[in-house]
């Protein structure tokens, strides 16, 4: 369907050969739904969604740190993204921390698809995040947020386990803390 | 199946624990295979003797027995017997080439040199590399790619190699050490890639310490920077790396990558029949010289 034969907001048939997605006595000037806009065979943003664990020096004793959250791990990756692709890559690559727990040090980046490339190897080039050296591991790479969550809640139990006999948390925080992960993570959307 | 074949070896006596707190990371990030890498320049690497030990990985962690490599290795031409779940580990000589009149010896019949799993060589300017990529009886050309390249790399000299089925390597530890190396890696690594079409590359570590190691997947992507697709950089870390394994396995065991001979008592017991066969003819060669 070609742009201008019907309005975007009220799905009405415009005046012959206007070229605007709006009818001029559109009655819903809103953003147009996602359903509205698939029926104009318009394409929605689409995104990729990468879960990563974060693998610490090993000779340092394992530790629960919570001076590590989404909000250090976005500043660390801006400071990488910029420092190896420049303004260009700090405008191309848009991403936004979704979630980082750091009981089991796994979280999920959502970015552009057309720049997953670049913000996965800028994750790669980072080293250390307040001043305590590290590894970024990508361990699924999902195209919708439910793949993502999927794998997510399979690798929670799991990792928390090992937590528990590395001997960092206690076996009765384990159920709680599963519970939590898994409304934070299912809490997730887009 | 991914292998990392370059890991320095700590030489003249460094301590082991980094190298083992270095495997271990390579396992847990999914790893299948380690090659020690050991760095001589020149005449050295034909004089001394393989410094390489193989960890013992099953007391990882704690203060582990060494073992000694050569003869405890699996044959690569028999890795298929063993079970996929083992952690290979090689060794692998990689001698600095500098001065194109001297005899390197590398060769199969130089005991010193036949004890590695793996012989690389680095040269350091455009005669020794057409040398390597022409007549040097190895399975990988290395190139430094931290600094600047003093030569161009050309595509007839590559194509030799290619010929050969000589393998060159892209190692990404440097480039996560320091962003100049990074500079020169990305731009050497391009343009090998460029002369090569991606075929024949394998990505290593050479990572000195455990967290300059990045997992497969991560470096599969890294490779992505160097213009190499998804499919060619798998195979750089996965298929290639076997390549190299049984490439060097038939320059080891065969003779001129054709025959290989074996002691008739370690045939399988489905094959023994063979036995029986060869003592016939022998018999029936006899019986005719006597008529």
């Amino acid at each position: 369907m070609k742009w201008g034969k019907r309005c975007v907001g009220c799905l009405r048939e415009s005046e012959p050969g206007g070229t605007l997605a709006w009818a001029a006595t559109c009655e819903r000037p809103t953003l147009p739904r996602k359903e509205d806009l698939e029926i104009f065979g318009m394409v929605r943003l689409k995104n990729r969604y990468l879960l990563f664990n974060l693998h610490f020096d090993p000779s340092t004793p394992p530790s629960v740190d919570t001076a590590i959250n989404g909000g250090t791990i976005n500043n660390s990756l801006k400071d990488s993204l910029e420092l190896n692709f420049g303004d260009y890559g700090i405008g191309i690559a848009s991403f936004t921390v979704k979630y980082y727990s750091p009981h089991t040090q796994t979280g999920i980046i959502r970015c552009a698809r057309e720049s997953y490339q670049m913000l996965w190897a800028a994750l790669s080039f980072i080293t250390k995040i307040r001043n305590r050296p590290c590894i970024f591991c990508v361990v699924h790479l999902g195209g919708t947020i439910k793949s993502v969550q999927q794998v997510a809640l399979k690798r929670d139990r799991e990792a928390l386990e090992m937590m528990v006999k590395k001997g960092v948390l206690d076996v009765t925080m384990v159920d709680a803390l599963v519970k939590k992960a898994h409304e934070d993570i299912m809490a997730l959307e887009i | 199946m991914f292998l990392d074949l370059n890991v320095p070896y700590p030489s003249h006596g460094g301590d082991l624990a980094e190298l083992k707190k270095t495997v271990s990371l390579l396992r847990e990030l999914g790893y299948q295979g380690v090659a020690y890498n050991f760095m001589a320049s020149g005449k050295e690497a034909a004089n001394k003797t393989n410094p390489i030990k193989i960890l013992d990985l099953s007391e990882l962690g704690g203060h582990g027995g060494v073992k000694n490599s050569a003869s405890d290795l699996p044959s690569v031409l028999s890795a298929s017997r063993t079970t996929a779940k083992e952690f290979q580990q090689l060794s692998r000589l990689t001698v600095i080439l500098e001065d194109i009149s001297a005899n390197y010896q590398l060769t199969v019949n130089n005991p010193n040199v036949a004890s590695y799993d793996l012989i690389a060589v680095q040269p350091t300017n455009e005669k020794l590399f057409l040398a390597a990529c022409s007549s040097l009886e190895i399975d990988i050309i290395s190139l430094d790619m931290g600094s600047r390249l003093p030569f161009y790399i050309k595509q007839p000299m590559v194509n030799l190699a290619l010929q050969r089925g000589l393998f060159f390597e892209i190692s990404y530890g440097g480039a996560i050490r320091d962003a100049s190396a990074r500079r020169h890696l990305i731009r050497n690594a391009a343009s090998l890639i460029r002369a090569t079409k991606g075929k024949n590359v394998i990505i290593t570590s050479e990572a000195q310490k455990d967290l300059e190691l990045r997992g497969p997947y991560d470096v599969i992507n890294l490779a992505s920077i160097f213009s190499l697709n998804q499919a060619l950089a798998k195979n750089s870390i996965s298929a290639n790396c076997r390549a190299v394994l049984y490439r060097s396995a038939t320059r080891r065991q065969t003779n001129r990558g054709v025959l290989s001979v074996e002691p008739s008592a370690n045939l399988a017991e489905s094959n023994k029949w063979k036995e029986g066969i060869l003592d016939d003819t022998d018999e029936g060669e006899d019986a005719m010289d006597e008529t």
